[in-house]
């Protein structure tokens, strides 16, 4: 097994790629179905070993793979995960299959085509996680756009073209911006190896000018796709026009990049620019968490509503980020597993229903919980997870990204609090619409309740909502020492500028 | 003047493709049959494939030839590498589509040869009167090339227009030549560098030389302001002429210019680096904004082509202030991206000519696919080829991993590493731009339907051009993720030319 250890993260890479790669040549659709799915079980089972074999002591790399790419410059294929890493990986190996799973059905035209996007865009999102090289992390982060647009733009609703070249736009700005920050810190430091810039560039000697203007380059992309306000304007499209699996996909895995890019790059590597941006950072994350939740009160088409109820609960991932507190990251960490989780469930479930009425609005529906019991419970525990009931996964990240924010501000805490309330408020009003009342809508009398397929497609997300409220340390413990290197990184910059102040 | 067995080795590639032309217009004259005709590609074949192995094999040992008028070094290697791959793909895509069109295959055949052994000279070439030669020589065969369909109206524009307004650059560059000449009294480049390098300024004779001298390579390579007729001429030349013109003409000018203003201009930056800059700049916006608004895709991939000059240039633009050798070999860079750029346009154009219109009463040969409503729904009906378009289009617009985008990366890094913020800069913001029109041609081909009868027809697929096409799109992927030794080649090309 110990062979293992250095290949894992690349075979968790390179399978789902390399299988979709094969498939091209494949023409029995019953082939092609099959061979994903295995494909993703396998990723997903390596993925689960990752989880059981990661030390939890140490806060370095593990997993680690190093070998020349283009040693003309220096540039290396470089793989290893830290807890924060490793938790994405797992989260998106989860949601992966269960994205085909929920398009077995649904999804009708070329359907070889889907599958084989939506292994490349696994393999191209678990390649982000993993890349301990900037240059390989920007390949990826790069790579997995072309799928993610393709998925949105041909298997997408009425507006999907508009939606998948926005998508497109926005991201792209945002990247080619960070891409003339990679050189530049290459240019710094000499190297393009992660581990290497974390210790290097905070004690480079550059102009906090500098510092800040770095910052900003790689913030505005991770900002694009976190995505916080006043990026978040390609979300909503994006969301709504999605298929089911796009949805999933973009909510669980893609704005978690943002967030992760944060934790990762922009913060380790300029943390004095960190902490002289983090009052607006902290600003626009309050505004994206009340805006988010004011957005979604006001929407009467469903996905629309969680698309922005992701805004909202992604400022909290950033409130607990640029709260600099071990308690406030460690939130926003698990806040990001918590959102992957249950926006993904919530995600699946309006897919469900969309599938069998084609319909969205929350005016259409009315009194499905008589109807279809199985889904309307689902439905339920998804949605108190998502407004944090105690006991729930939510509680958890919610409750750590307050604490963290409440030590270092009060202001910031209550402020924050009112997108909970308004968290609750158009999650129970969106429950009490569609599930609770009469049948408003003839058609929906007869609507089949959820298929054994369907459960089986649920069920994995409903174990976890309760697993990691119940048992949050599984992740926590993984998440720590990574967290706390993070904040140390933070208070050395802090002391290093009070220094410079006195 | 003794001419010895090494003089002529060290042209010997050129001297292979020459023969190669000459060969196929006596074949073609003495051998009347449809059989042999057939197979007169294969000569052309033997010809580069000659070439080719010649220059792999004898990569690294410079050597000066002709009384020093030639010389053979890395720079002159790499250049040739790229002709000599874009002439094989034209050649390749040729047979069937030109006799289609009317026009004598062997004609073809040898102006393509002649016209890379042009491109080799001017690569090689080490004195201002040889590099004029070189010009001529290939710009005279592209000439008629883009004007050989002589029953398209189109094509006949094109010519005209384009040996009008060539003649008028030549007439830069020949007085640019003269007044370099004037000023320090020699034609060499090693002896103008040296002599330059001896005067306490640089002389105002030269500094209008060197603008001239520019101006003429400028229009060569299609940059701005020297650019309006890059439009026209590509999108009139049949299809399989621009693809190979618009990137073999740009690898080997971009490789003279940087003989040029590295090899013999290196003392006098200040005089060439500003004058690159500005042109670096108005080439990349010029080129972007103009692409934007294109409905036909041939000019829209011809304003592309004016774009992806002003990025070459922005790698030799970028060391123009540079003091060290380690600086100064970051101009690999702008080497290395017109290399990626022959296969990745070479391709775009080819997959254009493959994927055409079906006969009708009026076109009975069909006609090329370009005006980008032909493209709609494409990945329906030939997946491959629109999965190969796609990579083009996203090399193109400089996303991993494909050739392009290590190009890209290579051109602002060398910019970044000497602090050039308004080449990179400018140079950021115009490929996110690009990235709309790039992308508009997969959501076609991707996200739109076709309306009924209508749209580019998979029946008029040619094996050739389809192969030329997957060539190409390989290569585009295999350079992103291990350009190898080119890049290595690229680096030590430069370092030639600096002392």
């Amino acid at each position: 097994m110990d062979d293992l250890r250095p290949w894992v993260l690349t075979l968790m890479t390179f399978l789902p790629a390399a299988a979709g790669l094969v498939l091209i040549a494949v023409r029995s659709e019953r082939a092609v179905r099959g061979v994903s799915l295995a494909t993703m079980f396998l990723v997903l089972v390596l993925a689960g070993w990752t989880w059981a074999m990661y030390d939890v002591e140490s806060a370095g790399m593990q997993f680690e793979q190093k070998a020349a790419w283009i040693a003309h410059l220096k540039i290396h294929y470089a793989m290893g995960v830290d807890g924060i890493a490793l938790a994405m990986v797992v989260l998106t190996a989860l949601l992966a299959p269960l994205c085909l799973l929920c398009s077995w059905h649904a999804v009708k035209d070329r359907v070889k085509g889907f599958f084989i996007a939506m292994l490349l865009l696994e393999g191209g999102m678990i390649g982000v996680f993993c890349a301990a090289d900037l240059f390989l992390f920007y390949v990826f982060w790069e790579a997995m756009l072309i799928p993610m647009v393709l998925i949105i733009g041909i298997w997408g609703g009425p507006r999907r073209v508009y939606a998948s070249v926005k998508f497109f736009i926005f991201t792209m700005a945002g990247s080619l911006l960070m891409f003339l920050g990679v050189l530049w810190c290459y240019f710094q430091a000499g190297t393009f190896s992660i581990p290497e810039l974390q210790a290097a560039l905070p004690n480079a000697h550059v102009s906090l000018h500098a510092q800040v203007l770095l910052f900003l380059a790689f913030g505005v992309a991770f900002a694009v796709k976190v995505p916080l306000f006043p990026f978040h304007t390609w979300l909503p499209d994006a969301h709504v026009e999605a298929p089911t699996a796009g949805s999933v996909i973009l909510a669980g895995v893609l704005l978690k990049m943002g967030a992760y890019g944060f934790l990762r790059i922009a913060i380790p590597f300029f943390p004095q620019a960190a902490v002289h941006c983090a009052g607006w950072v902290v600003a626009l994350s309050l505004v994206s968490i009340v805006f988010g939740a004011l957005m979604s009160m006001a929407q009467s088409d469903i996905k629309k509503l969680i698309a922005y109820s992701s805004v909202s609960h992604m400022g909290f991932c950033m409130l607990g980020i640029f709260s600099f507190t071990t308690l406030g990251l460690q939130g926003g960490v698990m806040q990001m597993v918590n959102h992957g989780v249950s926006t993904g469930a919530l995600f699946l479930l309006v897919g469900m229903v969309y599938d069998r009425t084609h319909k969205r609005g929350v005016d259409d529906f009315g009194g499905l919980a008589r109807v279809t019991p199985v889904c309307a419970t689902c439905f339920l525990v998804i949605t108190l997870s998502s407004i944090g009931l105690p006991g729930l996964n939510g509680f958890v990240g919610e409750f750590l990204v307050l604490a963290g924010a409440f030590s270092v501000s009060k202001a910031w805490a209550a402020v924050a609090a009112t997108g909970v309330v308004l968290g609750a408020m158009y999650m129970l009003k969106l429950y009490r619409d569609v599930f609770f009342g009469k049948v408003t809508a003839a058609k929906n009398e007869k609507l089949p309740d959820a298929s054994g397929l369907e459960i089986a497609t649920l069920a994995p997300l409903l174990a976890l909502v309760v697993i990691l409220g119940v048992v949050p340390r599984y992740v926590l413990e993984r998440t720590e020492p990574a967290v706390r290197k993070i904040v140390q990184t933070v208070q050395n910059a802090k002391a290093q500028a009070h220094e410079h102040h006195r | 003047m003794n001419i010895t067995a090494n003089d002529w080795m060290a042209i010997l590639p050129a001297l292979l493709t020459t023969g190669a032309a000459m060969g196929i217009l006596c074949l073609e004259l003495a051998f009347r049959s449809e059989r042999v005709r057939s197979k007169l590609d294969w000569a052309a074949y033997a010809g580069l494939a000659g070439a080719f192995y010649v220059v792999l094999t004898s990569l690294g040992v410079p050597q000066e030839a002709f009384s020093k008028s030639i010389v053979k070094d890395d720079l002159s290697s790499f250049v040739s590498i790229a002709v000599l791959a874009a002439a094989a793909l034209a050649i390749l895509q040729a047979p069937t589509y030109v006799v289609q069109r009317g026009v004598y295959r062997a004609e073809f055949y040898a102006l393509v040869l002649l016209a890379a052994t042009g491109m080799i000279f001017l690569a090689q070439a080490n004195e201002l009167i040889t590099m004029f030669l070189s010009v001529e020589l290939l710009s005279l065969s592209i000439y008629v090339l883009t004007g050989i369909t002589r029953r398209d109206r189109r094509s006949n524009e094109a010519a005209i227009k384009y040996f009008v307004q060539g003649a008028f650059a030549t007439g830069f560059l020949l007085y640019g030549m003269a007044l370099l000449h004037g000023a320090t009294g020699t034609v060499h480049l090693a002896d103008i560098a040296a002599r330059l390098e001896h005067m306490p300024s640089f002389p105002p004779l030269a500094v209008a030389g060197v603008a001239l001298l520019i101006a003429g390579f400028a229009f060569k390579v299609g940059a701005a302001p020297f650019h309006y007729w890059v439009p026209d001429v590509y999108e009139g030349a049949p299809t399989v002429v621009t693809s190979f013109m618009s990137v073999a003409v740009k690898a080997a000018g971009i490789g003279a210019l940087a003989r040029i203003v590295l090899g013999a201009l290196g003392s006098g930056s200040e005089a060439w680096g500003d004058l690159l800059f500005v042109v670096a700049i108005l080439t990349m916006v010029a080129g972007n904004l103009a692409a934007i608004g294109q409905r036909s895709v041939k000019r829209m991939l011809a304003y592309s082509g004016v774009a992806h000059t002003g990025y070459a240039l922005v790698g030799l633009a970028s060391v123009s202030a540079a003091t060290t050798h380690d600086a100064r070999a970051g101009a690999s860079s702008a080497l290395f991206y017109v290399f990626v750029y022959t296969f990745m346009t070479l391709g775009a154009f080819a997959f254009l000519a493959w994927i055409g219109r079906p006969p009708s009463a009026s076109k009975p040969h069909g006609e090329d696919a370009e005006d980008i409503s032909d493209f709609a729904g494409l990945a329906r009906r030939r997946p491959a080829a629109a999965a190969m378009m796609t990579v083009f289009m996203v090399s193109l617009a400089g996303v991993p991993p494909t050739a392009g985008f290590l190009g890209k990366f290579l051109l602002f890094k060398t910019a970044v590493d000497n602090q050039q913020w308004w080449l990179a800069g400018i140079g950021i913001l115009t490929s996110i731009v690009s990235l709309y029109y790039y992308l508009r041609v997969v959501v076609f081909m991707y996200m739109h339907e076709s309306e009924a009868g209508e749209g580019a027809a998979p029946a008029s697929g040619d094996f050739n051009i389809g192969l030329a096409v997957g060539l190409c799109a390989f290569l585009t992927v295999l350079f992103g993720v291990r350009p190898g030794d080119y890049l290595v080649l690229a680096e030590s090309a430069i370092r030639g030319l600096l002392r």
